[in-house]
């Protein structure tokens, strides 16, 4: 697997257009995916993601074949997505302090999964933006609390209980899904 | 179903997720990763700070030349002292102030803390006997001559700088230090009436 990506990666340290051409067209929709889960909408993701493919492009020389390359690729773009966050982390806690008074009370509803990535990326987007990003970086890329507390400059605490908000909130949207589809059938 | 279940399950659908990137996308980053390196130092590579420099360099250029130019080409019309036959008879001619040379002609016969403000520009201390551009108008109304390189009398063409001699020059520099006074009250006026012959 690193050698079917060596010569991608020596062609983009010389800066050949070809390879970096190739090297986006190969992971271009897989950090795209990353740069949406992070981002407040498709566009903050789009703006993201060709940061981070500057940085890559930049930054490939650092790359020593010493572990996956996807992985560093994953990384770099939740690095980038995460500066972004916290470029708008104000605006971002407002969010969830609205949300956290208007669905306090809500009923969780807890239903067999059966969707597509696409219907469950709908539903993440439309988490609150503090939410979306603790969840992410929990179930998604398996980061531990500290860290993610780290990341984002956030008590541990906090990121618990943005957590725990947000798989209540996925979950109660992903029943709503649930039930449109019922009726559909 | 437990929380952890729920987390894995999210986490098995969306791990593959992999949407279709905007066509947009590609070209702004093409822009941006061009930016990038345009604006990164790198001595290997052409980018802004060679663009700069070189600006910086031409425009340099371009000044100390202009300015080179310009005081080539400062022509002053004033009456000199041709002292070529010897007998201080003024002509009127067209002298070339060249501020360039290191030793400036004018300061000559001043001390050396003049001719010192002179090199680095300073004409102040110079001004009554100075033939600089701005100058040379004023020694030139004034029907006085303007300081000079100590040529010999004998030279006979018009050098690029003034000519005077030293008595001359003693006559000057007594009239520029004496401070001229002003006159007070009405200023006459002469008018003549001629007769009419009717």
């Amino acid at each position: 697997m690193i050698d079917e990506f060596r010569e991608l990666i020596d062609g983009c340290i010389k800066s050949e257009k070809r390879a970096q051409d190739a090297l986006y067209k190969k992971f271009s929709s897989l950090l795209f995916g990353i740069c949406l889960r992070y981002a407040k909408n498709r566009m903050e993701a789009q703006d993201v993601l060709q940061e981070v493919f500057v940085k890559i492009y930049n930054n490939i020389h650092t790359y020593h074949h010493d572990g996956s390359f996807e992985g560093w690729l994953r990384r770099i773009a939740v690095n980038t997505s995460i500066t972004h966050y916290r470029k708008n982390l104000k605006h971002a806690y407002q969010e969830d302090i609205d949300d956290l008074v208007r669905h306090k009370n809500d009923p969780i509803a807890h239903q067999d999964l059966e969707y597509t990535a696409e219907e469950m990326m709908n539903c993440i987007e439309k988490l609150p933006h503090g939410y979306k990003t603790v969840f992410s970086l929990y179930v998604i890329e398996g980061f531990m609390h500290k860290e993610i507390g780290d990341m984002l400059g956030i008590d541990v605490n906090t990121s618990k209980s943005q957590l725990s908000r947000a798989k209540n909130y996925l979950q109660r949207e992903l029943a709503t899904l649930s039930q449109i589809k019922m009726q559909v059938r | 179903m437990s929380e952890e279940r729920f987390f894995e399950q999210v986490k098995g659908t969306m791990s593959g997720y992999a949407p279709e990137v905007p066509q947009g996308v590609y070209g702004k980053m093409r822009r941006a990763l061009w930016w990038s390196n345009f604006t990164k130092l790198s001595a290997t590579r052409f980018n802004m700070w060679y663009l700069l420099l070189l600006l910086g360099a031409g425009g340099g250029a371009y000044a100390v030349s202009n300015s080179a130019d310009n005081n080539h080409d400062q022509i002053i019309a004033a009456p000199v002292m041709n002292n070529a036959d010897g007998n201080g008879q003024m002509v009127n001619a067209v002298s070339i102030s060249d501020n360039t040379t290191e030793q400036k002609p004018d300061c000559l016969q001043t001390t050396e803390k003049c001719s010192a403000k002179c090199k680095t520009g300073s004409k102040a201390s110079c001004a009554p006997i100075s033939t600089g551009p701005e100058h040379a108008i004023e020694t030139g109304t004034t029907e006085t001559t303007v300081a000079s390189e100590k040529t010999d009398a004998t030279e006979t063409e018009i050098p690029t700088t003034l000519v005077l001699t030293a008595e001359s020059e003693e006559a000057v520099i007594a009239k520029a230090a004496e401070p001229t006074p002003k006159k007070k009250g009405k200023k006459l006026t002469v008018t003549q009436y001629k007769d009419k012959e009717n």
